[in-house]
């Protein structure tokens, strides 16, 4: 039997879930909303990823020995899935993004709720950098201004290459870019500029808030959610100078990434798909044995506690039963 | 060979440019100033600057990267303070520096002045100082140095005189009060001046009075108060309350001094509206005027003895 | 039966992290009034000060308000707040201010009022909190409570340094808590010194796993922050949980007893000329010894809006590019949560261990 190992990305708006092989390419892939449930998601996901598998009659040919999950809902899903690698997205991105394109120097990422640039050198992460205040600029910032445009927010990137020109709008707080946008529609600028403005807004802002300091270097991978936005995808190169290329299955490579460093781990342990119909729990609870009040997330599976988090000191300890 | 000297058009040229120009030209270099301060020039110094830096010094770098090409040496003086309990804000300490870091590629060639509350030095002493850096004799420096300051002098001079009489004019006068560089310059706190004459109202401002007489009754404020500038904006609304209807605490985003002494101001001032605006990066205006035009409204019902009473 | 009824002054001043223990000392063995020593800070603390402070004033100013409001709560009757640079020399008017106007009736010193006064002046204040004071018995006090930073400063060194790798997990911190404990409760010079070398022989002792090459971090940037465990979110402990070995040249012994700003500077000249504000020559300087020493990372530390290391940023910049060592910058306001931290910590140290794995 070969081996085979599985990666799940749990965002906050969607989960996605990958079976690479030794040589890292994909055997099965699934991409759905998480809802607010990332352990049904995950669930669902892992419904999914089985019935691919079993389609290609993969279960006969491979062998899951490995696991990991990223994502904000990692640790969650982690314990529920008994995964040999829990690691942050951003890792997991630069492992996915180097993987699939050694050559790459620069990856661009903007999310729902955050965004971020990775330098890269002979195929390795080697400088980054986060956004550091508010969700200005990035996902949520664009569906909040669609939804007051009356526009969905898929529709941005095509009524954006539209415009002639962008409108000036700033991004740098949203509230500051919803006054501009309600100016700019009360003095009867067209509907496409104020959108082609929003994305140039976004990459502007990006370009001078997370990428400022950082030297961009091509080739330029950009990924995320609002990679999908060609009019911000567009504002780039233009802003750049270069060309930025955006991965179809960009979406997917938090999940392909951490299922690349749960190869790399050589921590090898029967996977079964078995999980995914077993009773999952979680329980918040209040310790209250300082004024921290740290609210600490217990695990529950099948009625017995396989996990805890949350507590900043010993005394919020919670001991496994 | 240094000829042509730049005066980026931002920060404390607000409050010393007079000096700054008189004292080169009389020494017989060309000056070029950068254009007053607008959006592209903001965009521009945004650019470069760290995103939490204050408004007035992105401007700043703007003002710098309008110069380069147009000079040989941009003037950009360190100007920590010459007493302790006088001192700028730390940004001035580093600003020479703070500029050569960022603009590395560019290679922009500096020109400074230099001094610490620690130095025990005057300011004199320091242009005489860049005098002699500048190739100039003692002597020449010093004539042009006596001459420049007398030239910022009869300046400010003329300014105090002409909002003096304003000052005994009827009518709604509102005192601007805040850093000169947020006051005067022409995309922050020119907006406002406007603003306020429209609807109206004289403006008074905290930057054109007795410079030395504000200081001093600045004391009377408080004793520990390290920032020169907010001492002469105190020192200069204590003088000017008499007369004044109201007060704008003007701040651009985000001051370190102001963000602790207009807190105290806002405490200590109980006689007299108050209404604290922050500035920050974008052109709307509209959030401002109706602040101002409701502050206005405020001051003329007082005036007439309250509300419901006819304006 | 004899009964003693502590008469002695109340004194509080805004925490600091553990040199609040050396304050405690100084207070109680030197001038001999009573020190309130504040449980470590919590949420609470945070909350109360920044509900009464501005809302564009410095975190280390919201965070010592909070202290100051708690420490009334526990009964203190005289409050401390020092001056020293950039806008710390203003807190305590302010804070006086704003103590005076919630209702609190205390007696509310400001050190700002009397740095750079005579000696005789400080004596009339150390008498105004004592009336019985023994002047020797405060030279004495306030020298064993400096020594007990300087060895509360090595002992916390060698702490971050190794505990990453100690080979029985729970071992050095055993040991470090142990001797922050005897520091807490120290009476005299000598119960500091020996406390200081047990501490220092048992840390020397304990077995260690170090590996070749661990990834090393160096931690630079604002003084409170920095030095403020409470303030940083416990950020040189959850890199040592990640494994790494962290170093901190900002401490009070280097920055107010070793290195003098004159001394640094020159050290820095081809990134500046001059004095870039209150600590950036200490920031500057040690980020560029960490780049020389090729350490792995450099994390820069700093409240928000905090103006000189703001303007180190660009400085760090240089280096980062010169020396091609990553940094990675941390800006903190009053933050709820450590998600957010926890998750770019974890990714700082994967990027660096990955780099070391794969470059060397």
């Amino acid at each position: 039997m070969k081996k085979a190992y599985l990666g799940i990305d749990i965002g906050s708006i969607s989960t996605k879930g990958v079976i690479i092989n030794e040589e890292n390419e994909i055997l099965a892939q699934c991409y759905l909303w998480t809802e607010g449930n990332p352990m049904n998601a995950s669930k669902n996901v892992l419904h999914e990823l089985k019935s691919q598998f079993d389609a290609a009659n993969s279960r006969e040919e491979y062998k899951i020995v490995a696991s990991g999950t990223t994502g904000s809902a990692r640790k969650l899903v982690g314990s529920m899935i008994g995964a040999q690698v829990v690691k942050n997205e951003i890792t997991a991105h630069a492992v996915g993004t180097t993987t699939l394109h050694p050559d790459v120097r620069t990856i661009l990422e903007i999310g729902g709720q955050d965004s971020k640039i990775i330098c890269v050198e002979n195929g390795v992460a080697v400088d980054y950098a986060m956004n550091t205040l508010c969700a200005a600029g990035t996902g949520a910032f664009l569906s909040s201004q669609a939804h007051r445009l009356g526009v969905e927010v898929e529709e941005f990137g095509e009524i954006a290459l539209k415009a002639k020109k962008a409108a000036p709008i700033a991004a740098r707080c949203t509230v500051f870019a919803e006054s501009d946008l309600v100016h700019k529609l009360q003095v009867g600028c067209p509907k496409e500029e104020i959108i082609a403005g929003l994305c140039k807004a976004v990459a502007g802002n990006y370009l001078n808030n997370v990428a400022k300091g950082k030297k961009i270097v091509a080739p330029v991978v950009f990924q995320g959610g609002v990679s999908k936005n060609a009019g911000v995808v567009r504002m780039f190169e233009e802003e750049l100078g270069m060309p930025v290329l955006v991965d179809e299955n960009g979406h997917l490579m938090g999940a392909f990434g951490i299922a690349v460093l749960a190869k790399e781990s050589q921590d090898e342990r029967a996977f079964s798909f078995d999980v995914a119909d077993m009773e999952f729990k979680t329980r918040e609870v209040t310790c209250g044995k300082c004024a921290n009040h740290c609210e600490i997330i217990c695990v529950y599976r099948d009625g017995m506690l396989i996990d805890s988090w949350g507590n900043r000191c010993d005394n919020g300890a919670i001991k496994q039963q | 060979m240094i000829q042509t000297i730049g005066i980026p058009g931002g920060l404390m040229i607000h409050r010393d440019g007079v000096l700054w120009k008189n004292f080169f030209e009389q020494l017989g270099f060309h000056c070029v100033t950068s254009r007053k301060s607008d959006r592209q020039i903001l965009e521009q110094g945004t650019e470069r600057a760290v995103d939490e830096t204050c408004l007035p010094f992105k401007m700043y770098l703007g003002h710098v990267m309008e110069l380069m090409g147009k000079c040989d040496a941009v003037f950009i003086p360190r100007m920590g303070g010459f007493k302790t309990r006088e001192k700028m804000c730390t940004r001035y300490e580093a600003l020479p520096d703070l500029v050569k870091n960022i603009f590395r590629d560019e290679q922009i060639p500096v020109l400074t002045v230099s001094y610490d509350w620690y130095d025990r030095t005057t300011e004199e002493k320091v242009y005489l100082e860049l005098g002699d850096k500048l190739g100039k004799t003692k002597k020449e420096t010093k004539k042009a140095y006596i001459f420049a300051k007398k030239q910022q002098e009869a300046w400010l001079k003329s300014r105090e005189k002409a909002q003096n009489q304003l000052m005994e004019k009827e009518g709604t006068k509102v005192v601007l009060a805040g850093h000169p560089y947020v006051l005067h310059d022409a995309y922050m706190g020119g907006e406002l001046a406007r603003i306020l004459e429209k609807m109206g109202a004289s403006v008074l401002y905290t930057d054109y009075v007795d410079r030395d007489s504000a200081l001093k009754k600045s004391y009377d404020f408080s004793r520990v108060m390290p920032w020169l500038i907010n001492r002469e904006i105190i020192g200069a609304l204590m003088a000017l309350r008499k007369k004044a209807d109201g007060i704008v605490l003007v701040s651009a985003y985000p001051c370190g001094p102001d963000a602790l002494v207009n807190d105290m101001l806002i405490r200590r001032i109980k006689d007299l509206p108050v209404l604290s605006l922050t500035l920050d990066a974008q052109s709307g205006t509209a959030g401002v005027e109706t602040r101002i035009e409701s502050f206005i409204d405020i001051i003329k019902y007082q005036k007439a003895g309250g509300y419901g009473t006819k304006n | 039966m004899e009964l003693r009824i502590d008469n002695r002054k109340k004194v509080a001043f805004p925490r600091i992290n553990h040199y609040d223990y050396a304050i405690r000392y100084i207070v109680e063995q030197g001038i001999g009034a009573q020190f309130i020593l504040l449980p470590p800070a919590t949420k609470k603390t945070s909350e109360l000060g920044s509900k009464y402070s501005p809302d564009y004033a410095c975190a280390p100013f919201k965070h010592s308000l909070g202290s100051l409001i708690e420490a009334l709560e526990a009964g203190a009757e005289v409050l401390v707040e020092t001056g020293g640079l950039c806008r710390l020399d203003y807190y305590g008017a302010l804070q006086k201010e704003i103590i005076r106007e919630l209702g609190y009736r205390c007696d509310f010193i400001n050190l700002a009022e009397y740095m750079g006064g005579s000696k005789k002046e400080w004596i009339r204040l150390a008498r105004h909190i004592n009336p019985k004071l023994n002047p020797a018995k405060l030279v004495t006090g306030a020298y064993e409570g400096v020594k007990m930073a300087e060895y509360m400063d090595e002992i916390e060194a060698m702490y971050y340094r190794n505990a990453g790798f100690e080979a029985e997990k729970g071992s050095y911190k055993k040991v470090y808590r142990q001797f922050l404990m005897e520091m807490q409760i120290a009476e005299s010079g000598q119960e500091i010194k020996r406390g200081y070398q047990r501490a220092k022989q048992a840390l020397e002792e304990l077995p260690l796993k170090m590996p070749e090459n661990p990834v090393r971090i160096g931690v630079v940037g604002e003084y409170y922050t920095i030095m403020d465990e409470h303030s940083n979110q416990f950020l040189q402990e959850k890199l040592i949980n990640l494994g790494a070995s962290v170093h901190r040249f900002m401490n009070i012994t280097n920055c107010h007893f070793r290195a003098k700003e004159t001394a640094l500077r020159p050290r820095i000249r081809e990134y500046a000329q001059y004095s870039m504000g209150p600590t950036t020559t200490w920031t500057i300087n040690s980020a560029m010894d960490y780049a020389k020493q090729g350490f792995d990372g450099i994390i820069h530390v700093k409240s928000f809006g905090c103006t000189p290391e703001m303007d180190a940023i660009p400085v760090l910049q240089n280096i980062s590019r010169d020396y091609h060592i990553p940094v990675l910058y941390l800006s903190y306001d009053l933050q709820e949560s450590d998600t957010g931290l926890d998750t770019r910590l974890e990714a700082f140290y994967d990027m660096l261990e990955r780099k070391k794995k794969v470059l060397r």
